[in-house]
């Protein structure tokens, strides 16, 4: 089974970057028993569908908008956010939902789990959390956890970065780093 | 009496692009308003840093973009400190974006705009043997063979269809304005389309896999710096290159065998629409030019995509661009400001204040005042569009050899006049011209690549003294990215990033109305379009898809609509 964890999300604009950071933290503080591809999908749009149609399971990290206070968590199945994507209504959304429905047609594709979590404040250009979603952020990330060993993925955990580690390597990347 | 056409009512979250149309009792537009999102405050988050990491925030702008922001943003500081790349990076850079542009025109002509044209449950009715005929006469007007000719592919694609509406899950289609008498392609043509989509969400992936083959880590690319490019492993290895032209090779039939000729069948049955302009709107184009197809440096060096201005619709003449000339006006938009400005000297200072009128229980655009997240771009105090269109007719205005050429044939084979261009088709058409001219020009970009470095090139990047460049400098990245001209501008003191401002493509044709009361491309392209029913706006999705907005930059939340969700809630309160 191809397993695939994809964090999504905006680190320029606070809480939208919870997904990218929960992804890079279960990468650091998490291994497992079987291949997990952990990705940092970031602002991923249509290239998501790639990862739709190449794994088997496809666990979404992300916000989400619910009527709901901050920091509440969702598992949402796929089948629960089909038919939500409305095309013929606005101009473009090329984003989780929409491309779920568009593979939805194929033949073949992943199981797909988002694992949302309800944002305080996504309209700041920042990069950083709020302290409730920084609260929340432990039970966002053992909810993807969980979700892997429902799919029969143990994890142990190791000692890695922590999440302002993790905040503060974003916020400053260096090419460098990268020669 | 006019009557209002909202598309895409305000969701509760902020964003996404918003249409507010007026309609005559012909139903016909008068009037049209644009409002939108777009990313901003780039500036708030580089201002300070080391100008060399500044793309890897910018990258994090857009993720269908990432790679061309993550570009502009390296050139602009190259640009600034008057760096000139070695051939391989160059060609390296020039095929990265290629693959975007490649992957993006396919992607958006079958899975987000194709649907504007093909009504999907006509294809229910399609005689399987007559959708053959139909898919040799298109390729053969094209000059091609067809991608699929197979009456057994297109019945289980039918069968595939029947199962799904069956099931009452039409999946992306579900929504769609079946049935509008707007729709004209027959039942086998609509098929043969539907095949074609089903096709090209497999084939993607391919485009896909090129752009990480020089791109590094993907999904966001790593390869680039400012002095060149860091995937020298990949270059040297001859099987790496190889890869990316199977890979490209392959990717290039399907668009000769299937994108351009659906793109001739589409502009035959609607060529009625692209006759009378519908859809044309500003019909004044901005391309700042676009791969460079020399060494010698930037804003000299001949290019693919030759920059300049055409006016009017008038191809007789090109204007030539002056990156001076660029300036941005916050009048309609939610931004303090009085007067349009440089980007150099661009500020980004919000002033949000609100919505008009409440009809309803619809608040609408106070279309008086200030109305988008948008600002309205000019060049040299003149609105202008941006995109494939506009690097097709500048192109072919000005003579460009190779546009010229495939312009001409297009029209040609099409048997089709260019006056055609100025239109919803022709911006349509003009993306699958320029999706060819891509494809072919990378085989001769991977073959240039091959050869240089087989005669023993391997210099990818340049070196520079980064304390004595950086003292005070400028310098900007104006590039043609997938959607049309985008610039980054950077100013650099001390080592230190003093101002940078991104213009992306969307900015140019989203935005509103400028001081002068001007419109916008979106919003002029919307007049004079007559609407078959205003409850179902098809016609003005059909010309705003044209132009690929991409406008859903900066929220990327997950937006459930209000639906009810509460039993997928987890329980935190005893997590682990």
């Amino acid at each position: 089974m191809k397993t695939a964890l994809i964090g999504i999300g905006n680190i320029l604009f606070k809480d939208e970057g919870v997904g990218v950071y929960a992804s890079k933290y279960i990468s650091e503080n998490f291994c497992f028993d079987k291949e997990v591809d952990i990705i940092d999908g970031g602002t991923l749009g249509f290239k998501l569908m790639r990862y739709y149609q190449e794994y088997d399971k496809v666990i979404i990290l992300d916000t989400v908008s619910i009527e709901d206070k901050p920091g509440s968590i969702y598992n949402l199945p796929s089948k629960a956010l089909l038919g939500l994507g409305s095309y013929r209504k606005t101009a473009h959304e090329v984003e989780v939902v929409e491309m779920l429905e568009i593979c939805s047609f194929l033949e073949k594709m992943a199981k797909v789990n988002i694992i949302g979590i309800v944002p305080k404040d996504i309209t700041s250009v920042e990069i950083d959390l709020t302290k409730e979603i920084k609260r929340a952020f432990l039970a966002f990330v053992n909810e993807a956890v969980r979700e892997l060993e429902r799919e029969g993925i143990n994890s142990f955990q190791k000692s890695g970065k922590d999440l302002d580690m993790i905040i503060r390597e974003y916020a400053n990347p260096s090419m460098e780093a990268l020669l | 009496m006019s009557k209002h056409i909202v598309v895409d009512p305000i969701t509760r979250i902020e964003g996404h692009l918003r249409i507010e149309a007026v309609i005559d009792d012909n139903n016909t537009i008068v009037d049209a308003y644009s409002s939108s999102t777009m990313f901003r405050g780039i500036e708030e988050i580089l201002k300070g840093r080391d100008p060399r990491d500044c793309g890897l925030l910018a990258m994090r702008i857009c993720g269908v973009c990432t790679g061309t922001h993550y570009q502009r943003s390296i050139e602009a500081v190259e640009h600034a400190f008057n760096v000139t790349i070695p051939k391989n990076a160059r060609i390296v850079r020039n095929l990265i974006q290629g693959s975007l542009y490649v992957h993006d025109h396919v992607v958006h002509f079958y899975h987000l705009h194709a649907l504007d044209w093909v009504d999907i449950t006509k294809a229910l009715e399609a005689d399987v043997q007559k959708t053959v005929d139909e898919a040799f006469k298109w390729a053969k007007v094209a000059g091609e063979t067809p991608w699929v000719a197979d009456a057994s592919k297109f019945a289980a694609v039918q069968e595939r269809l029947k199962k799904f509406v069956k099931q009452g899950r039409l999946g992306p289609f579900a929504k769609g304005y079946w049935g509008n008498p707007h729709y004209k392609l027959t039942p086998e043509q609509n098929l043969l389309a539907v095949t074609h989509y089903l096709q090209a969400l497999d084939l993607q992936r391919d485009a896909a896999k090129m752009m990480a083959i020089f791109g590094g880590k993907n999904p966001h690319p790593q390869s680039i710096v400012v002095g060149g490019v860091t995937c020298v492993q990949d270059i040297e290895n001859p099987a790496r290159i190889a890869l990316f032209k199977d890979l490209l090779v392959n990717f290039r039939r399907f668009i000769k065998g299937a994108y351009l000729p659906d793109v001739y069948m589409a502009g035959t049955m609607y060529a009625d629409e692209a006759l009378d302009g519908t859809g044309g709107g500003l019909k004044s184009y901005l391309v700042y030019g676009g791969f460079r197809l020399d060494d010698t440096g930037f804003y000299k060096s001949s290019l693919l995509f030759p920059s300049g201005v055409v006016l009017n619709g008038d191809l007789s003449k090109v204007v030539e661009f002056d990156p001076a000339k660029v300036a941005e006006d916050v009048t309609h938009s939610w931004y303090e400001g009085d007067k349009p400005l440089h980007p150099f000297d661009g500020k980004t200072v919000p002033k949000y204040t609100g919505f008009g009128k409440k009809e309803n229980g619809i608040a609408y655009l106070d279309t008086k005042g200030k109305y988008s997240w948008i600002k309205s771009p000019i060049y040299d105090d003149k609105r202008v569009e941006v995109g494939p269109l506009a690097r097709m007719v500048v192109g072919f205005a000005k003579k460009d050899k190779r546009i010229t050429e495939y312009v001409t044939k297009f029209l040609k084979n099409g048997n089709l006049p260019a006056k055609v261009l100025f239109s919803t088709v022709g911006r349509t058409a003009a993306r699958a011209i320029e999706t060819e001219i891509m494809a072919d020009i990378m085989l001769e970009w991977t073959d240039e690549l091959a050869k240089n470095v087989a005669s023993g090139d391997l210099s990818t990047w340049t070196e520079f003294d980064f304390d004595s460049v950086s003292k005070d400098a400028k310098g900007y990245g104006l590039e043609e990215a997938p959607r049309g001209a985008l610039g980054h501008w950077v100013k650099i003191k001390n080592g230190k990033v003093e101002n940078y401002q991104a213009v992306v493509p969307s900015t140019w044709n989203a935005a509103p109305r400028d001081y002068k009361n001007r419109m916008g491309a979106y919003e002029a392209s919307l007049i004079g379009t007559k609407v078959a029913k205003p409850e179902e706006p098809l016609e003005i999705l059909r010309t705003i898809h044209s132009f690929d907005p991409c406008i859903a930059c900066a929220v990327h939340i997950v937006d459930t609509k209000g639906k009810s969700l509460g039993e997928f809630k987890v329980n935190t309160s005893c997590s682990i």
